[in-house]
């Protein structure tokens, strides 16, 4: 109850005009931020953190948690209007958002998104709220195996964003997993596959490959034939239907859980917890053939989790001054410039400015659905921007992303390469989304692996020895086991070999 | 190359060059070192993934050959002419402010960039072109550097001036 | 009118021949801008010390001092960016030791263009010493209990770092050597998922800086075993050196940041800078702030950076070594 009373204190704070503009400017930057595709919530954070040092600390970081969670939601715009995800988390979103832009559905694909975000978020909010220090505690039980575990799950999904032939997903799965190599290994610290290209030494960066897979592929297959627009003449409705929100609900609720616990497990980043969402709708749904060509769970879910992801990761930030990713450390370094320095002893010493935070990000999520929805029929109507005009913006935009990630031109080609990767997979049915989160989940596995067999001293008996982790890949095996049967099947239906 | 009826000679061919890319991976993946005291060495993962890779093409490749009913052709599985142009056009464009940008700085290489590509991909009034131009590469330029602080690299038109004219 | 227009442009050449002396002498020219280089992410202990610092040389200089981020490769890519960067006092960065040092000390890494000569050190700014750390109700109290348990169990004592040849990694390698045991290093990936293993009971022990932890330490989640520096921590005086510990041996270990400029930068200029940096660090409001981020300030002009450096590598060879002779 005492954390209620608190959390009323802080709405009494942030709803004074002052911190509400704020909470508002930091919603619309970060809209922006997260439409730029590249610019995505870390760099931009980073960026905008000079135009905050002039506000007084509970103002700052009002206004840089509202770019943050705003980036996130603006990610999807550009992922469902142009296939290009504005940050890496909503890269699956552009799997059945962009589809239902093709068909005329923009609408209600941005609007679930809206919705869905301000869900996810409420719910990670309340969470942290509530229940802050025994999930901490929970989270704490995970340990490198237990990550590594976490991490088959993610694997063993994988099979669950196959188009039609499970065999060239696996290929795209593989050959992710493969990209995944290059750079120093996590073990020995040496060179591997790296041509002796220093910018490859801490291997691809996923920013500029999903950029170049999703986006620069799509333009060139769009401009195979002569220039048209790509899109449905007539736009649907504008926003959700019944039946919409009928399948919208279970992907929603699903996405805030999900989003909710990977947030508290450090090192993850926002990308896992989308997929992972996707990849659990499309194996409940009862048509999962409907995914991949406009199925709104596909979007509902992962843009849920992404955002619910997103205000969960605060939770270890405040409570043990743990970054659970690379925005959060931006925002840890802004605290802490700020003299606030995050960790246990946060909610003691500066429990006001910490509950007004809390109290903020309630607000600024409403800020957002309330600034969003409205805006929804504009960002439509951009679809009808002549599509050569198209895209040079999406042109212009990518290559300012790619650049500014961490300022250097080589991001610029990797994108280019990937485009032209994409391409070529999409003219021969590869599909691209296997690659993505298995370049993603590669390292991580990797590493994690490792922590673990040093940490038990080369014994692989630490992966089932421990419940948690011994629990995850029991569920991992099931997974592999059903997918395994499913392939068979498809493998005799597809191809009667 | 004429266009074919199914799917099967692309995946093949397709196939066949996954093959290739996983037997110089797993040869690769041979030099590294495969194992280490207490576990899996930096060449243990590079070496059971590009092989399970090779053995994935091989895979695809009898898949292709053997199907009963393999997949139609779509219409479009080569671009005509003008799309390779235009293809090509956007990957040269990319490449060239790529190779450009951190000498001239971003808003002409962006500049030239937006002229090159909305010549070749429309028809529109030269005006609005090269306003469009204007607004994308230095416009943007200004915005992000000036309002955001994003650091990109400086408009330098000394770059395009031969160095015997303007010196180093 | 002609003859005038002949003049300015003769005047305009006269200028364009004199500019470059003059500019020597006007450095830093109104109108530009320092751009300095922070070879890690946003964010981080670096980042934060330099964007502190920023607004303090922007103040003393008179022109604004920009901070972009060039992380990635252990610092290599921002590093080799300014190593290859005009001499002209306009591109800088901010060195940390002993991490750009390891670049070159290391046998193994060949693709690297970065040497030891390609920065002239203009000032050191501070300092984060690093600590072994154990948490809050660990069994070990002191320092000798963890030495005692890493000598009873040869190799399974656990020793989190943020990363293989990140500067905890050759703190942990100073602690086995120092204190003659063997222990076992997990090396994370960065000071997030090794702060939740400590915090988690999945490894005994960490060696790291102390910046993010001041709060722990306070809160008591966390204990101090020593501090892993020459003096005692104004900010924890209840904190013994390894020395005072009863470990002698164990290598004083920290991360040490200063300001550099690519060789070949005019001496005048790294004079004017390092005068700017010795102001800026004599700022009330910056004291305060770094002590709370648990940084020691300690400037040294570069004269006795380039010295500093000089012993850096001298101490460090062996740590690289012994980190590469335990990779395998």
């Amino acid at each position: 109850m005492e954390s209620f009373h608190l959390l009323i204190g802080g709405f009494i704070q942030v709803l004074q005009p002052v911190y509400l503009t704020y909470a508002l400017v930091g919603c619309i930057l970060g809209t922006i931020i997260g439409i730029l595709p590249g610019i995505g919530p870390a760099a931009g954070t980073a960026i905008l953190i000079p135009i905050t040092s002039g506000i007084d600390p509970t103002g700052s970081i009002i206004m840089l948690a509202a770019i943050y969670y705003g980036a996130m939601y603006g990610g999807t715009i550009t992922s469902v209007l142009i296939n290009t995800p504005g940050e890496a988390a909503s890269a699956v979103t552009c799997l059945d958002g962009y589809v239902m832009a093709k068909n005329g559905r923009a609408g209600p694909a941005l609007a679930v998104a809206a919705v869905g975000s301000f869900i996810g978020g409420g719910v990670a909010t309340l969470g942290l709220i509530f229940l802050a220090l025994p999930l901490t505690r929970l989270a704490l039980t995970f340990g490198p195996p237990e990550i590594f575990s976490l991490l088959l799950i993610g694997l063993s999904l994988v099979t669950a964003l196959a188009s039609t032939s499970i065999v060239r997903a696996l290929i795209a799965a593989f050959a992710g997993l493969l990209f995944a190599q290059v750079g120093i290994d996590p073990i020995m610290g040496m060179e591997r596959f790296t041509f002796g290209r220093l910018e490859l030494l801490d291997g691809f960066q996923i920013v500029p490959v999903v950029m170049g897979l999703f986006g620069i592929g799509e333009i060139l297959l769009s401009i195979e034939r002569p220039i048209q627009n790509m899109f449905a003449a007539t736009v649907g409705s504008l926003f959700l239907s019944k039946d919409d929100i009928k399948r919208a609900t279970g992907p929603v609720l699903r996405g805030s859980v999900i989003g909710f616990f990977l947030g508290l497990v450090p090192g993850l980043g926002s990308m896992i917890p989308a997929f992972l969402s996707y990849a659990t709708e499309k194996r409940l749904s009862k048509h999962p053939e409907e995914f991949g060509k406009g199925a709104i769970e596909g979007v509902a879910g992962p843009e849920t989790a992404n955002n619910s992801y997103a205000n969960a990761a605060f939770i270890p930030l405040f409570t043990l001054g743990i970054p659970a990713s690379p925005t959060m450390a931006i925002l840890m370094g802004a605290l802490m410039m700020n003299g606030l320095v995050p960790g246990p002893t946060l909610f003691v010493e500066h429990s006001q400015f910490v509950w007004a935070i809390i109290a903020s990000f309630l607000v600024g999520n409403l800020i957002l659905l309330v600034l969003n929805l409205p805006l929804i029929p504009l960002w439509v109507a951009l679809l009808r921007v002549p599509y050569g005009i198209l895209v040079v913006i999406v042109l212009i935009f990518c290559v300012l992303g790619a650049y500014s990630l961490n300022n250097q031109v080589f991001d610029i080609w990797v994108m280019l390469g990937a485009g032209i990767v994409g391409y070529l997979m999409k003219k021969v049915d590869i599909p691209s989304a296997p690659l993505i989160l298995t370049l993603i989940l590669g390292p991580l596995l990797e590493s994690t692996l490792r922590q673990s067999l040093e940490i038990s001293g080369g014994e692989f008996s630490v992966f089932f020895n421990r419940p948690i982790s011994m629990t995850l890949i029991v569920l991992a095996t099931l997974i592999l086991l059903s997918s395994t049967l499913q392939i068979f099947r498809q493998v005799k239906t597809d191809s009667e070999v | 190359m004429d266009k074919p009826e199914t799917m099967r000679p692309v995946y093949q061919i397709v196939a066949l060059l996954i093959f290739i890319a996983g037997l110089l991976l797993v040869y690769g993946a041979l030099k590294l070192h495969y194992y280490t005291a207490i576990g899996p060495g930096p060449g243990f993962l590079p070496f059971w993934l590009s092989l399970i890779f090779t053995i994935l093409a091989v895979l695809m490749f009898f898949q292709a050959t053997f199907a009963k009913s393999p997949d139609k052709a779509p219409g479009d599985l080569f671009p005509d002419m003008g799309g390779v142009l235009r293809i090509a056009t956007i990957v040269m464009a990319l490449g060239s402010t790529a190779l450009l940008i951190e000498n001239v700085g971003f808003g002409p290489s962006m500049f030239l960039m937006n002229i090159f590509v909305l010549l070749v991909l429309t028809r529109r009034h030269f005006l609005l072109v090269l306003s469009i131009a204007l607004i994308g590469g230095f416009g943007i330029e200004y915005m992000f550097v000036h309002w955001l602080n994003v650091p990109l690299p400086a408009t330098n038109f000394r770059a395009f001036c031969p160095q015997f004219v303007c010196g180093g | 009118m002609r003859k005038s227009l002949l003049f300015s442009i003769a005047g305009a050449g006269m200028l364009a021949l004199i500019a470059p002396v003059l500019a020597q002498n006007a450095y830093p020219e109104k109108g530009r801008t320092i751009t300095t280089i922070v070879p890690s992410t946003a964010g981080g202990g670096t980042d934060t010390a330099a964007r502190l610092m920023a607004p303090l040389l922007e103040k003393e200089l008179g022109v604004p001092v920009e901070i972009v981020n060039k992380p990635g490769a252990s610092m290599q890519i921002g590093l080799s960016f300014v190593a290859a960067a005009k001499p002209d006092g306009y591109t800088l960065i901010w060195s940390v030791l002993p991490t750009s040092a390891s670049i070159y000390l290391d046998p193994e890494r060949n693709s690297s263009t970065f040497k030891r000569e390609s920065l002239i050190p203009i000032g050191l700014y501070y300092g984060a010493p690093f600590a072994i750390v154990v948490k809050g109700d660990s069994q070990y109290k002191t320092l000798k209990d963890l030495v005692d348990a890493a000598k009873a169990n040869p190799g399974k004592l656990k020793v989190g770092t943020s990363g293989f040849m990140a500067t905890g990694h050759f703190a942990a390698l100073a602690f086995e050597s120092g204190a003659d045991v063997k222990t076992a290093t997990v090396n994370f990936q960065g000071g997030g998922p090794q702060l939740n293993a400590l915090l988690g009971g999945h490894i005994d022990a960490t060696t790291q800086s102390m910046g993010e932890l001041m709060s722990h330490k306070k809160a008591g989640t966390i204990r101090v075993l020593a501090m892993m520096s020459e003096q005692r921590d104004e900010h924890m005086p209840d904190v013994p050196t390894t020395a005072e510990a009863g470990f002698p041996k164990i290598e004083p270990i920290g991360s040490d940041i200063g300001l550099s400029a690519p060789a070949g930068t005019p001496p005048e200029i790294i004079q004017r800078l390092t005068e700017a940096l010795k102001k800026g660090t004599e700022d009330q409001a910056l004291k305060a702030r770094m002590a709370e981020l648990g940084n020691t300030l300690e400037y040294k002009d570069s004269r006795q950076y380039v010295e500093f450096w000089n012993q850096v590598d001298k101490r460090y060879k062996p740590l690289v070594e012994a980190a590469r002779k335990q990779a395998k």
